[in-house]
């Protein structure tokens, strides 16, 4: 590895890749669960005929046809799902959101023992590389990022292995002023030592904060994702929510849909007030192209709207949504309501929401899972919420938080799919299966959505 | 080795690598992105050997050198300086640095230089 070879920039070279730089400490010396282990090695035959048993009413060819898709824009992605029950005790894994630069090989126990890489190889060797062997391009190749520098470095460097040659691993902020990374009709370019523009003919794309500032649409460089991706729901929750709609109305008749908690799109600033009362003195309000657990509210009473109308611009539209309740209520529309399930009780008899994270990516034989983790929220479900307490922490579970110093984690927290971790979440092969024809259907619907704005065409050519 | 190193610079990435690196190697390493965070890691402990970025956001790697110079004049100073910034180096060693090296840095050649010094 050559470090800073210009202002944020750094040359990764083949055999750079160092296992204890790119998980967790507490994932290095994890083992994945059994359970989790077989769900992954599941062909998509043994999903459709699982799922068609779960849900008897639904076509197997139309899940067929989702799980075998070979998206043209969004070929990496990640969902964060909800375990929720209702009244009469039927269960779902709700979508929440879908993301297209998602995080998680980190947290990601390795499949295979013996291959060190673990899901950083499968997406590279089994995704990127083959979208880049496919095109004649000239020029280097490259990651981008703006966060999580633990999984960009091995990223990079497992790259630099399965292509033998330096990968440029180039810093793309927002607020630089100056950054490393341009585009010049449409190539990407990266500065080297010698202040001089190195034309790219693929990048690894990790850039996450209104990447629409500074990636264009239909680069001549391959980008994995690129920004139509985003564009189209990949880091928009309203422009994802239009594009699930969309998929439910084809899939109507098919007997299958995505999931979702009951969403309202574009509501002006004035009429949060006005949601609130109507869905009971309680929801959820996202700012839509927000991410990180940044730009969510939970809103459970007067005094956290007031709070979230205070934080959020007055001249913007918001998604609203139904929150997800802690616990069974009376008083509560049994046709309308959803529960978490929650974590399984602790010895102190303490359940947690949880969310499950779950990675995918475009292969030869379409969407497969690839890597999958959860993370609880930090008060129980079950106990009263003190009075000072904001509903976040009951509700929230993203483990970003974001410092002085930048960007940090709650690793207490994070739960592993791993032999120790797994157990807790209550979840079984039908609940991961379940999720991922969910999330498969999410990025189906996104991928389509981007077709349908930005046309038809091969990646990037 | 029993040195512990004060490394100086605005690249998070490069910090943690760098830290990394080292770490493996037997040294104990603190970072600091900014100056101000440096002169405090320097109020706090006192080094052996400080690797400084000559340019940082808040302040230089000179004005480091110096104030690790006053602290502690036996504290080895390394400083980081751009490709082609020959000048720069030379004004380092006039001010004090026991050495420089200039980015890209290969950890590797990096190690030797610590070793020389």
């Amino acid at each position: 590895m050559r470090l800073s070879i210009s202002k944020n920039v750094h040359l990764v070279e083949p055999g750079d890749f160092e296992a204890t730089e790119h998980w967790y400490p507490r994932v290095l010396n994890s083992n994945i669960h059994p359970l989790v282990s077989y769900f992954l090695n599941l062909s998509h035959q043994q999903m459709v005929e699982r799922y068609q048993r779960l849900h008897p009413s639904c076509n197997p060819d139309a899940i067929l046809k989702v799980l075998t898709y070979q998206p043209t824009y969004f070929r990496w992605a990640g969902t964060d799902l909800m375990h929720i029950t209702n009244h009469e005790g039927n269960r779902k894994l709700a979508v929440i959101e879908t993301n297209s630069c998602p995080s998680g090989q980190k947290s990601m126990p390795l499949l295979d023992l013996n291959v060190e890489q673990g899901g950083y190889k499968r997406l590279i060797e089994k995704t990127f590389k083959p979208m880049v062997d496919a095109q004649k391009l000239e020029g280097s190749l490259a990651v981008i990022y703006d966060k999580n520098p633990m999984e960009n470095v091995g990223y990079a460097a497992t790259i630099a292995d399965a292509f033998g040659e330096n990968v440029y691993l180039a810093k793309f902020d927002k607020a630089d002023t100056d950054p490393p990374v341009l585009f010049k009709e449409g190539v990407m370019h990266i500065r080297n030592e010698r202040d001089e523009w190195i034309a790219i003919r693929a990048a690894f794309r990790y850039v996450t904060q209104e990447p629409w500032t500074r990636l264009p649409q239909n680069t001549k460089t391959l980008i994995l994702n690129p920004i139509e991706a985003c564009l189209a729901g990949g880091r928009n929750k309203e422009v994802a929510s239009g594009a699930y709609d969309h998929f439910n109305n084809e899939f109507k008749q098919e007997g299958i849909s995505i999931f979702t908690p009951k969403t309202f799109t574009k509501v002006p600033y004035n009429e949060l007030k006005k949601y609130f009362d109507i869905m009971g003195g309680n929801m959820v309000i996202k700012v839509p192209d927000s991410n990180a657990g940044q730009g969510v509210y939970t809103v459970v009473s007067e005094k956290e709207l007031v709070f979230a109308l205070s934080q959020i611009d007055p001249t913007d539209t918001y998604l609203i949504q139904q929150l997800i309740h802690s616990n069974y209520n009376k008083g509560l529309d049994p046709t309308q309501a959803w529960y978490h399930v929650g974590t399984i009780p602790d010895n102190k008899g303490r359940s947690y929401a949880f969310d499950l994270r779950l990675m995918m990516h475009a292969t030869e034989e379409g969407i497969r899972p690839l890597a999958v983790y959860s993370r609880r929220s930090g008060y129980p479900l079950n106990q009263p919420l003190p009075q000072d307490m904001n509903s976040w922490e009951v509700y929230g579970t993203n483990l970003s938080i974001k410092g002085e110093d930048g960007w940090t984690y709650a690793d207490e927290r994070l739960m592993l799919f791993d032999i120790r971790n797994f157990g807790q979440l209550g979840l079984g092969v039908d609940e991961l299966i379940k999720g991922f024809v969910q999330s498969a259907m999410a990025v189906y619907a996104i991928d389509q959505n981007a077709i349908r704005t930005f046309g038809n065409k091969q990646l990037n050519a | 080795m029993n040195t512990n190193i004060l490394i100086v610079e605005d690249d998070a990435v490069f910090c943690k690598l760098l830290t990394r690196f080292l770490g493996k190697n037997g040294f104990l390493v603190a970072d600091a992105q900014d100056g101000k965070h440096a002169v405090k890691l320097l109020e706090e402990q006192t080094f052996s050997l400080g690797i400084l970025d000559y340019r940082l956001p808040d302040m230089d790697g000179i004005e480091i050198l110096q104030l690790i110079k006053e602290k502690n004049p036996s504290t080895k100073v390394i400083i980081m300086t751009r490709y082609g910034d020959e000048g720069i180096a030379q004004l380092a060693i006039e001010k004090g640095a026991d050495a420089f090296i200039a980015k890209p840095i290969n950890p590797t050649e990096l190690l030797e230089v610590i070793q020389g010094i």
